[in-house]
């Protein structure tokens, strides 16, 4: 790039900025790194996500009392609900329950059913939120029994199979994108790798003469090294900043609906973390794989 | 002719080069490039320590070919090549690196690095070598005005004559202070005046201590000294060197 050619590096003797070859390197990694950085920037999302719901989820029961055939109107399922209240406030192990207020729910469908209504006709069920809390600990398995059993169209919810579907599916997603990210390294290890042998085969003269002066090969296998370092550092650093032009741009485009199922992605430290780490990764890689290279290079064909 | 000196000082190396030993020795050598005919044959002599010698020979004798001998770029045929006292063929890679920083070598054809400023091509055996800081750019800017090209220590080889240029690859071959330098027709592209300059300056590396060994077939240079001459003619050689 233009820095590079720019700021001669004064540790490198060869002129490999010059070649087509290494002025295309930071381009590619560039492109390497902000794949690598959305594919994090989703997991970060997903697995915060999960906690998010996992902490918000997991103290809380919710019991929902469906409207029965057998009702008359509104007012039976009224009372069932009030009798539910009840039972759940009698119980050890539970500290609060409270019914959820009917604009609340139509509120929460809204996105769903739409504002204008439809709900209207509709009998909603009700809903109860259940706070654990106090001695002895509940067992919600049981309580679920008895609460079926008391009153009739009670269903106790602990969202334990959705959490635990949720669990597995941020797990395959998590893996699937630690895959990503290592093709991503191996696909950046490659191109280095021909990258470099390119630079051996068109700088072979000079590297000779190095040789003559009493260089030895891991010198020559430095100035490999810190090329593709400098390089990957510039388009590590291209490369994320575009990732995070990307993000910013989502975050205007995906409307207030959405945003609402994902929780509210404040940047934790291990973000920050991230964000420093992956171009100390990339340039590390690059760096590696070039010695590496240069070494293996040099010991087979002299 | 020029009032700035090039102290040459003490020698960082020297392990091993108490005059009296050889430096250099050859025996029964012989040497092809690839699959090449011979293009030397039987070559034995040698090269004491604190000696100053000029290799001889018409064109295509193998003047050339017997100093790559001498600094590792090849490897003998048949015989065998002595360095500092050690048989070249079975060193390591990294042994032979450290014999080379001990050799300073001009080559015939300069082999300056072009995307470099004449100072950084002085500097390379240094930072090769390990030796970078304040000192070490004294020291190279100081053997550049040696040479009489103060004014172009900033200027690419492309820019400079041939003459300079060579004057350039000397202060390169001669910055580490080798123990053995090695410089092949480091007159072919100055005129007498600046060869005898250049010559001095290798008598005073000599005096020093340092080897020497310089392939010319400039006879008036060489009659103006008294050193004694290795000389071969078609791969063999025809006189000196004490094998
Ligand atoms: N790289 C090479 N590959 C094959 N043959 C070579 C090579 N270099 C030199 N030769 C051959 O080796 C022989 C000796 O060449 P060399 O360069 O050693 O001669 P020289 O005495 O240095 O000549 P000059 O005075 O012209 O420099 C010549 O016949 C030449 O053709
Ligand atoms: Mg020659």
């Amino acid at each position: 790039m233009m820095l590079q050619r720019a700021l001669p590096n004064p540790q490198i003797d060869l002129p490999l900025a010059a070649d087509a070859t290494q002025r295309f390197l930071p381009r590619i990694i560039a492109f390497m790194t902000y794949l690598a950085a959305i594919a994090l920037a989703v997991i970060a999302l997903f697995s915060a996500a999960g906690s998010g719901w996992r902490e918000s989820l997991s103290g809380a029961l919710t019991v929902e009392v469906r409207p029965l055939a057998a009702d008359a109107g509104e007012a039976a399922l009224e009372r069932r609900t009030e009798a539910a209240l009840a039972f759940l406030r009698a119980q050890p192990g539970i500290a609060r329950a409270e019914p959820v207020p009917a604009e609340r729910l139509t509120t929460l469908l809204e996105p769903w059913l739409g504002r204008a209504g439809g709900v209207g006709d509709l009998t909603l069920p009700r809903l109860i939120d259940v706070t654990r809390g106090g001695e002895p600990a509940l067992d919600a398995t049981a309580l679920a029994a008895r609460l079926a059993e008391a009153v009739p169209g009670a269903r106790l919810d602990d969202h334990r199979d959705w959490l635990q579907r949720l669990r597995g599916l941020i797990a395959v997603m998590e893996i699937v994108v630690l895959g990503v990210i290592v093709l991503i390294a191996a696909a950046t290890a490659v191109t280095v790798v021909f990258t470099t042998r390119t630079g051996l085969a068109i700088h072979r003269d000079e590297i000779e003469l190095l040789h003559l002066l009493g260089a030895d090969d891991s010198y020559v296998a430095r100035q490999f090294a810190r090329q593709a370092g400098v390089a990957a550092l510039l388009g590590a650093l291209a490369g994320l900043a575009l990732a995070a032009a990307t993000l910013v741009a989502l975050r205007l485009v995906i409307g207030p609906a959405e945003l609402a199922i994902l929780p509210a992605m404040t940047p934790t430290l291990g973000d920050a973390a991230g964000v420093v780490a992956l171009p100390l990764a990339i340039v590390a890689v690059s760096a590696g794989t070039a010695h590496v290279t240069v070494l293996r290079t040099l010991a087979r064909i002299l | 002719m020029n009032a700035v000196r090039f102290s040459v000082g003490a020698r960082t190396h020297g392990g091993g080069v108490e005059p009296g030993n050889d430096i250099v020795r050859f025996r029964n050598v012989g040497m092809r490039y690839d699959v090449g005919p011979e293009v030397l044959r039987d070559v034995s002599f040698r090269i004491a320590a604190g000696s100053f010698h000029f290799l001889t020979g018409p064109s295509g004798a193998g003047k050339s070919s017997l100093l790559r001998l001498m600094y590792l770029a090849n490897a003998p045929s048949r015989g065998e090549v002595h360095v500092f006292g050690r048989e070249t063929v079975r060193l390591p890679r990294r042994e032979i690196a450290a014999v080379r920083r001990r050799i300073g070598v001009v080559f015939q054809d300069f082999r300056l690095l072009e995307r470099l400023s004449a100072r950084a091509n002085v500097a390379l055996p240094l930072r090769i070598a390990g030796d970078r800081g304040s000192a070490a750019d004294e020291r190279v800017i100081e053997l550049i005005r040696w040479v009489g090209l103060g004014e172009f220590a900033d200027v690419l080889p492309a820019q400079l004559s041939g003459g300079q240029r060579q004057r350039i690859a000397i202060a390169r071959a001669l910055i580490t202070r080798p123990d053995l330098v090695l410089a092949d027709e480091p007159t072919a592209s100055v005129d007498d005046r600046v060869g005898m300059r250049i010559l001095h300056l290798l008598e005073e590396m000599h005096r020093s201590g340092t080897t020497i060994v310089v392939a010319t077939h400039n006879r008036g240079l060489i009659s103006r000294f008294n050193h004694p001459q290795i000389r071969i003619e078609d791969g063999t050689l025809v006189e000196g060197g004490a094998p």
